[in-house]
């Protein structure tokens, strides 16, 4: 059977769509691996592409970093602004940090003494004055009253001199108006310690024959009902024997950094009732 | 003769060239595809045996290039070069708004049959794709058809001085 010349050219297309069909059913029912054929034009095509795109991947990462470049400067703005950020949130962590480690100290402390305490923030200094003082943020309102003893981890500060309903004033015992009943550890030599209004303190009425020496430490008698017995005062930094007189000239530096001071603790200490 | 000679390598460089340059360019979103563009150029002026030869080896081509099974695109691009072909019996396919509007026609052809096939041989629903990334594409080729008609018409080999009788 001939197919007339008119037809020939669409049964000959109709003849590669048959050859189509048979083609994509043999290859989608009979799995095989990559045909020859398919693995040559692969293989051809492979280099012709990576040749053709070298140039052209070449040239779309310059033109990437050109915008990259172009916004750098908005980035680096952008990243020095966050970096400002952080470091103060950065701070802001260290500060709580570091105060934690102050209260933690504190507890331990509050612990330690075995007396019912609270724990207040220093919001005033004021060491220049005529009266060496300190401001706490807490008061009347709270449980504190005058002469109550006041102390950090470091040793004794001072005592409450004047009070408020939320605010307390301590006079420190550097102050040439703060007395304390003390004794030197090591001899058990009693005296009065007494604020000489520089940062120091003098230990006064002990005896030419008593043998007090720098490094001694000075700590609270307990022989008044403001300061319990033991607590920490300051080391003996000078005696001298060398005065007129019956009593050393020693002087006492007190335990307590002045200078850094944030949070203290004030001991509830209760008051004997007078008989 | 110089035809079935050349004809292997121009596709393979036509179909290379589509995938890398135009794939780059358009950030591998869109496949602009200058071959469907080049079927539609041998059903309208190329002889029947060379046109289905070169649509049957052109998809070939595109089925080894884009994965798919053998016969892929071998049976979407014969297929739409015989409608182009019977067609080009009846119209005088000549004029440039003719040139793309037709492209546009073939180009939705192609996408029925992307999406029978698919659906046939993977089991996958890909109208959304079509709708997405096809549509742009044929909306491209079809505007484009007219200056690549130009282009394949220099090629002297391609058709080798045939002009359609029609």
């Amino acid at each position: 059977m001939s197919i007339p010349k008119k037809y020939r050219p669409t049964a000959i297309v109709i003849l590669v769509i048959v050859f189509s069909i048979i083609l994509l059913i043999l290859s989608t029912r009979i799995p095989s691996d990559t045909g020859f054929m398919r693995k040559l034009i692969l293989d051809v095509a492979a280099p012709i592409e990576r040749l053709i795109r070298m140039p052209l991947d070449k040239t779309i990462t310059v033109w990437n970093r050109y915008l990259f470049l172009v916004g750098l400067g908005e980035e680096n703005r952008r990243l020095k602004r966050d970096n400002d950020q952080l470091k103060n949130q950065l701070l802001r962590y260290q500060e709580g940090y570091i105060e934690g480690l102050r209260l933690q100290k504190l507890l331990t402390l509050k612990e330690q003494t075995g007396y019912v305490s609270m724990t207040a923030r220093v919001i005033g200094i004021d060491q220049k004055a005529l009266i060496k003082t300190i401001l706490i943020n807490k008061g009347a309102s709270h449980g504190i009253r005058n002469g109550l003893p006041v102390m950090n981890e470091q040793g004794v500060l001072g005592r409450i001199i004047e009070t408020s309903w939320h605010v307390s004033r301590v006079l420190l015992i550097s102050d040439g108006n703060s007395n304390i009943d003390a004794l030197v550890q090591g001899t058990r030599v009693q005296g009065m310690l007494q604020g000489s209004g520089t940062m120091r303190c003098v230990l006064k009425y002990i005896a030419k024959t008593e043998e007090v020496k720098a490094g001694d430490l000075v700590v609270s008698s307990g022989m008044t009902e403001i300061f319990p017995k033991g607590l920490l005062l300051g080391t003996v930094i000078r005696a001298d024997k060398k005065d007129s007189g019956l009593f050393q000239r020693i002087e006492v530096v007190p335990a307590v950094d002045f200078t850094r001071l944030e949070e203290v603790l004030v001991l509830m200490v209760v008051e004997k009732k007078k008989k | 003769m110089i035809f079935y000679v050349l004809i292997p390598w121009f596709l393979l460089m036509l179909v290379v060239f589509q995938h890398a340059i135009l794939g780059t360019i358009f950030f591998h979103s869109i496949a602009v595809e200058i071959s469907l563009v080049l079927v539609i150029y041998a059903g309208l002026r190329m002889p029947a045996l060379k046109g289905s030869i070169l649509s049957l080896i052109l998809g070939l081509m595109m089925d080894c290039i884009t994965g798919v099974y053998s016969g892929f695109y071998a049976l979407i691009y014969t297929s739409i070069f015989l409608m182009v072909y019977l067609v080009s019996l009846q119209v005088y396919a000549k004029s440039t708004p003719f040139v793309v509007l037709f492209t546009l026609c073939c180009g939705f052809i192609e996408g029925i049959w992307l999406l029978v096939l698919n659906q046939m041989i993977y089991g996958t629903n890909i109208l959304s794709d079509l709708i997405l990334y096809f549509l742009p594409q044929l909306v491209i080729i079809s505007l484009i058809s007219p200056f690549l008609f130009k282009f394949f018409h220099r090629i002297g080999w391609l058709h080798d001085g045939y002009v359609r009788s029609s």
